[in-house]
């Protein structure tokens, strides 16, 4: 891999200049979220309560299933929702708060300190333009003083980067003219055009085949190192932030169930909604026999059970009982030293010390 | 079995164990024409002698990356698309020279599940409607045929008011076990089963899954799981077939491919699927297969698989290796073939 070279310099200065958090600080700090839509029918509570910091350096994963409320969260922080949301919380990024930011200076931030990668490749680039232009129009929305020589420069060596082969011939091809990986890729080098601190990474490999995911993760992740950038990634995929990330949150019906180390939280699950998840996923180291279901469908997000809102799918629910009527706080469990919001989440741990074991019911 | 409540008995049953689809050298080319005056661009080879077998009660599971075939070779089996060259014989009889009556009868007796719910099913249909289309348009509906729906909505663990309900209402899961009704209504020996899963939720998946193994047992139907998921195919099949660009490349019984995987591309498929064990995962030497699958419309000469093999030489470009056992167990399509490599 070749050092950044003095147009990458030239374009990244604003970035680099401003890297110098301590580790200890995290570059986000996400408060309290809260995001409502306002429907014809009704109320739709996406998150409720979302709090997480994503340190220097590391990946955080978020899991959960659609309508979890993963990439509304993420939308959030970007301040790319749509006008009838209303969000509340604080959203601390460098120490100042985005929520309360005007939009020029929200502009500034988006797409250059803080960039997202799409899940859907073909959606998230013009197919009218070529990629080249459209990864140069990242650089130029941010830095109007790059010669054009600078912009080809760049452009060509982000798609080499990110493993396009014969790069400059790439820049002027179209979207349709590549394959679904090579197009998340240019995605990927978009995103990074302007070093950014933190990259958002929206089901990033979900569209594509195993075999691609692998390409791509490597990618992502060998890109992370290089520019040092946090991650946030967002996948229902449990085997895919297994492999990238360093903490993990599950969320569920807009709300923070467990998070803590991927290690702790995958090994030592503290609640019944990832033991669930995990015990749902065929793997390929087990033969047939059945898998874990979940009982029943996550609740529409208009109407959110009281309580704990897993509780009418929870094997473990005593109802009645405060599972139905009292929230369960994110708090740490004492066996397992991560937090999980489950009012019994000590005793899950104690009952099931070496992994994940739960009857399937109904 | 189900009870047989006011429906005609099927024909002669037949015993179990016993093949009911015999796939025999399938080719499926389409053209392609592009360019100035749309000019003959020479066919993609979609579907390149691809032979397989499912018997009564068993599961093929099919995989494979996007662009190997397998959806092809799942329309072709039903019939839906008619094959360039080779044929597909249904218990023990080839589906072309049917007449149209036998055909008809064939058609009934082996069903296809689509990939999407959200797109195989008529949004101006309610799901009881659904589900007596196929009833109806084999003029069995008049014969107690509100009560086989009841019934088979019960078998897809759903409920009788459901029937009146339309598909917006329903989830992706739910949806998915209308489809699922609807290719069991008239009893079918085989069921083709189109990526039934992959859209949905890891949850869901797990309820569908253990649904459509219930529904073997019970009702001894055969499937054809196409599907591109590793661990969804090792959990639901008895025997596999790996796919790579139109042609079969491994095939043997589940447990056996999966866990000793001979073929290099099985074993680059096998190493990319991710797993929840943090341990495992990084332990685990991890096979990046450089590159896309090559263009099916110009397919490397000799083995297809070469360009992106760490194994390939001379040999694979020039001779294009025979699916046979090469005494390592089961057959396989590689001059090079042995378990457990990993690209230096």
């Amino acid at each position: 891999m070749s050092p950044p070279s003095s147009t990458d310099r030239v374009v990244a200065t604003t970035s680099s200049a401003s890297r110098s958090g301590t580790a200890a600080e995290p570059v986000l700090a996400v408060r309290n979220l809260r995001v409502r839509f306002r429907t014809a029918r009704g109320v739709v509570h996406a998150t409720e309560g979302v709090s997480y910091d994503l340190f220097g350096g590391e990946v955080l994963g978020v899991v959960g299933e659609s309508g979890s409320g993963k990439t509304v969260s993420a939308m959030a922080v970007l301040g790319l929702l749509p006008a009838n949301a209303e969000v509340t919380g604080q959203i601390h990024f460098r120490g100042r708060d985005l929520l309360g930011l005007p939009p020029a200076e929200l502009r500034a931030v988006r797409g250059q300190r803080i960039a997202m990668v799409f899940q859907d490749a073909l959606a998230a680039l013009n197919p009218l333009h070529r990629v080249g232009s459209q990864i140069a129009e990242a650089i130029t929305t941010h830095h109007r003083d790059v010669t054009r020589r600078q912009l080809r420069d760049r452009t060509v060596q982000l798609l080499g980067d990110v493993g396009i082969p014969n790069p400059s011939a790439a820049a002027r091809r179209y979207p349709h003219e590549f394959s679904g990986g090579m197009r998340q890729r240019v995605v990927i080098a978009m995103a990074l055009a302007n070093d950014p601190e933190v990259i958002i990474a929206d089901e990033p490999t979900t569209a594509l085949d195993v075999t691609t995911q692998a390409q791509v993760l490597d990618v992502l992740e060998r890109m992370r190192e290089r520019t040092g950038s946090a991650m946030v990634l967002i996948t229902h995929n449990l085997g895919v932030v297994t492999g990238v990330a360093d903490r993990v949150l599950v969320m569920y019906a807009g709300k923070v169930m467990e998070s803590g180390g991927i290690g702790a939280v995958f090994t030592k699950p503290a609640h019944p909604y990832t033991i669930g998840l995990l015990g749902s996923m065929p793997r390929l180291d087990q033969d047939g026999g059945r898998l874990t279901r979940i009982a029943g469908q996550p609740p529409s997000l208009l109407d959110v059970p009281p309580g704990c809102a897993f509780h009418p799918r929870c094997p473990h629910a005593q109802l009645p009982g405060p599972c139905a009527t009292d929230v369960p706080e994110l708090r740490t469990a004492s066996a397992t030293g991560h937090r999980s919001a489950c009012h019994f989440a000590d005793d899950l741990t104690r009952v099931s010390p070496s992994g994940p074991s739960l009857e399937p019911r109904g | 079995m189900t009870s047989a409540i006011g429906m005609p008995a099927d024909d002669a049953p037949d015993g179990s164990g016993e093949t009911i689809l015999d796939a025999r050298s399938l080719v499926k080319h389409f053209p392609v024409r592009s360019g100035v005056g749309r000019r003959s661009a020479g066919p993609v080879h979609a579907v390149c002698d691809v032979s397989f077998t499912v018997d009564r009660g068993e599961t093929l599971g099919l995989v494979g990356e996007s662009g190997c075939g397998k959806s092809t070779t799942a329309l072709l089996t039903v019939g839906l698309l008619a094959p360039t060259a080779g044929s597909i014989c249904f218990a023990g009889r080839d589906v072309a020279e049917m007449g149209g009556r036998a055909r008809r009868a064939v058609r009934r007796r082996m069903q296809i599940v689509f990939q999407d719910p959200f797109a195989s099913l008529d949004p101006r249909m309610t799901a009881g409607a659904s589900i007596a289309e196929p009833l109806r348009i084999h003029g069995l509906y008049r014969d107690g045929g509100d009560e086989r729906v009841r019934e088979l909505l019960g078998l897809v663990e759903l409920g009788a008011d459901d029937a009146g309900r339309y598909p917006h209402e329903f989830s992706g899961g739910q949806r998915q076990r209308i489809g699922i009704a609807r290719a069991l209504a008239l009893r079918p020996d085989l069921v083709v089963l189109d990526e039934p899963v992959s859209s949905l939720d890891m949850s869901v998946q797990a309820g569908v899954v253990n649904l459509l193994a219930d529904l073997q047992e019970r009702l001894g139907v055969g499937y054809l799981f196409v599907a591109h998921d590793l661990s969804v195919v090792r959990h639901v099949s008895h025997r596999v077939a790996v796919m790579h660009l139109g042609k079969i490349v491994e095939t043997g019984a589940s447990h056996d491919v999966l866990r000793r995987p001979l073929h290099p591309y099985t074993q680059a498929l096998l190493s990319a699927v991710p797993s929840v064990e943090p341990d495992r995962q990084r332990r685990r030497p991890r096979i990046v297969l450089q590159g896309d699958p090559p263009n099916p419309a110009q397919p490397p000469s000799g083995c297809r698989f070469r360009t992106r093999c760490w194994k390939a030489e001379a040999i694979c470009a020039e001779e294009e290796p025979a699916l046979v056992e090469r005494d390592n167990g089961h057959p396989v399509a590689c001059h090079f073939a042995e378990p457990d490599t990993a690209p230096p």
